[in-house]
């Protein structure tokens, strides 16, 4: 049996506007996530959970933020054996050296497929959120003899005009790319869109024949809106939907671009069950990963005088002191002082929250301070801190409360949830076999 | 009149393309060096530009990249005397790859039909 030799280049270059201030000195796929982890580990998790362990990050925002992560994460790869997690920053060889697009980000790096000569390129974006067999991926794209295929996932129409969604023939054959529609009703199939997830497996001829075609055109140099239109015209693409390479009961993928969806992203892992289980024993299996794995217990607070139930997600190193915490993410280092009431918050790394201090819905950055006896949160206040559109407050690392305006300024409208994106569609349920062959 | 800039480190293949080229009715400029190209591409805005590339310093491939970074739709076409450069993907960026030859005819046929595809079509 021929092997077949992958090389995946997880795209990291994204300025991360939407997640500011998150973003103000860390690149996007280095934000914390989930107690122990950042944005970036899934992906990188589902890599060598697939068994590939040569992997390209094209950077460019605040690359030391990756490099820092990669060294006291990711360092077990063995370069003996010929393994790493390469990070990949613009060449910066001319005025206008920054990535012009996420296709430009390859164009640039095309020395890189001339040195390892791939077979098939796997390109796959750094602050996705999910869990994926990146064999079963290729095996669907050798198998249908396509030249690109495209991972997709299902959602209802009314959520799909943020994505890029694909018209799908019987076969998979992907005939038609329509970017982010106004109106994406036309292009359902039984009530649900099928969307682009920005995951793709592209023939490595076939891939840089399209990049160098586009490079020389004026366009966004972007894979959804040029390269796989053009792919389409010129090429065999086919569709292959999340659940297929899935490990999950009910395959999941969020895309963690905005305060909101990372928020919400994050809540999702304090459901019972959680909609994204970190705790998942068959993936990834490697003992290693199960050790950045936090506590998950389900509690009861009394917030405002009244008892809240939920969940907390609870990293190594972190001290409560007799306080309230409930449907809260607390990273390694965090300490919650005397009599504080936390509802619905995620505290970074090293934050430290003063006695007696509420927060209701919050993001604290690392190491931030947040003075004693203080209420922080859209319900109270929106003093002069972030506020997203769906009322989640930001304490940024350049603040410091203290400072800012916590005087109630009148409470602030918390829209509902907006419902995100899970697909559950066509579920495949993930055999004993299967999972068996996962190493 | 059309200008291609001609990059390359032989004395006798500058004067060669010279005659032949300006015979065909261009404007020919000329660089020893790679650098010399990119600095010529950047400042007379030649049509095309034809590069050697094994060259003393940076290679023509090299200058290539840098060239398209400025101005991405300047028709390139690489004329060396090795066929295996044809392989390596970053020559894929050229719109041409023609291996060195004492006979012209298919580097000139080259360029005229690069240039032409260029021209803007004319109405009515």
């Amino acid at each position: 049996m021929r092997s077949i030799h992958v090389l995946p280049m997880i795209l990291a270059g994204g300025i991360g506007e939407r997640l500011y201030p998150l973003t103000s000195n860390r690149a996007k796929p280095a934000v914390p996530f989930g107690a122990n982890f950042r944005i970036i580990d899934f992906t990188l998790m589902n890599c060598v959970c697939s068994g590939f362990r040569n992997i390209h990050i094209l950077t460019q925002y605040h690359t030391q933020s990756l490099t820092k992560h990669r060294t006291e994460r990711w360092n077990f790869l063995s370069s003996e054996l010929g393994e790493y997690i390469e990070l990949v920053p613009p060449k910066m060889r001319a005025p206008t050296g920054v990535y012009q697009g996420t296709a430009d980000a390859i164009y640039r790096n095309l020395d890189l497929l001339d040195l390892s000569r791939p077979d098939v390129v796997l390109i796959l974006s750094g602050d996705h959120v999910y869990r994926a067999d990146y064999r079963r991926f290729i095996d669907a794209h050798l198998e249908r003899e396509a030249d690109v295929t495209v991972l997709t996932g299902y959602v209802d129409p009314s959520e799909s005009s943020a994505f890029g969604v694909v018209n799908v023939a019987e076969n998979g054959r992907v005939v038609r790319f329509i970017e982010k529609p106004a109106d994406p009703t036309p292009y359902a199939t039984n009530g649900r869109c099928q969307i682009n997830l920005g995951v793709y497996c592209f023939n490595t001829t076939f891939l840089v024949e399209r990049l160098v075609a586009d490079a020389k055109k004026k366009t966004a140099h972007d894979f959804g809106k040029n390269i796989l239109p053009s792919s389409v015209e010129r090429g065999a693409v086919q569709a292959c939907s999340l659940d297929v390479i899935s490990p999950d009961e009910k395959a999941y993928w969020r895309d963690v671009g905005s305060i909101d969806s990372y928020f919400e992203t994050s809540m999702d892992l304090l459901q019972t069950p959680p909609a994204f289980d970190l705790s998942d024993r068959r993936w990834p299996r490697n003992s290693r990963f199960r050790e950045w794995v936090p506590a998950r217990y389900s509690t009861s607070a009394r917030i405002d005088g009244d008892t809240v139930h939920g969940r907390n997600l609870v990293s190594s190193g972190v001290n409560i002191e007799g306080s309230q915490v409930v449907n809260c993410i607390l990273s390694p280092g965090v300490n919650v002082g005397k009599g504080c009431e936390l509802e619905g918050c995620i505290l970074f790394p090293d934050a430290e929250i003063g006695e007696g201090a509420k927060l209701h819905r919050v993001i604290v950055e690392e190491g931030v301070k947040v003075p004693p006896g203080v209420r922080i949160g859209a319900k109270w206040s929106s003093g002069d801190l972030t506020l997203s559109k769906g009322g989640v407050m930001v304490i940024g690392a350049n603040r410091n409360p203290a400072n800012a305006a916590f005087e109630p300024q009148g409470a602030v409208e918390i829209p509902p949830r907006a419902e995100m994106p899970l697909f559950v569609d066509r579920l495949q349920e993930p055999t004993l076999a299967y999972l068996g062959s996962v190493h | 009149m059309k200008t291609v800039l001609v990059a390359d480190d032989e004395v006798s293949i500058r004067k060669l393309y010279h005659r032949e080229l300006s015979r065909e009715g261009y404007n020919v400029l000329f660089a020893s060096n790679a650098s010399e190209a990119i600095q010529l591409s950047r400042e007379s805005h030649p049509d095309l530009v034809i590069l050697d590339i094994r060259m003393p310093g940076m290679d023509g491939i090299e200058a290539m990249g840098r060239i398209l970074e400025e101005n991405n739709e300047l028709p390139i076409v690489i004329n060396t005397a090795y066929s295996s450069y044809k392989d390596s993907f970053l020559s894929w960026s050229a719109d041409a790859y023609v291996t060195k030859s004492s006979d012209l005819t298919e580097l000139k046929d080259t360029v005229r039909n690069l240039l032409q595809e260029k021209k803007p079509a004319l109405i009515g």
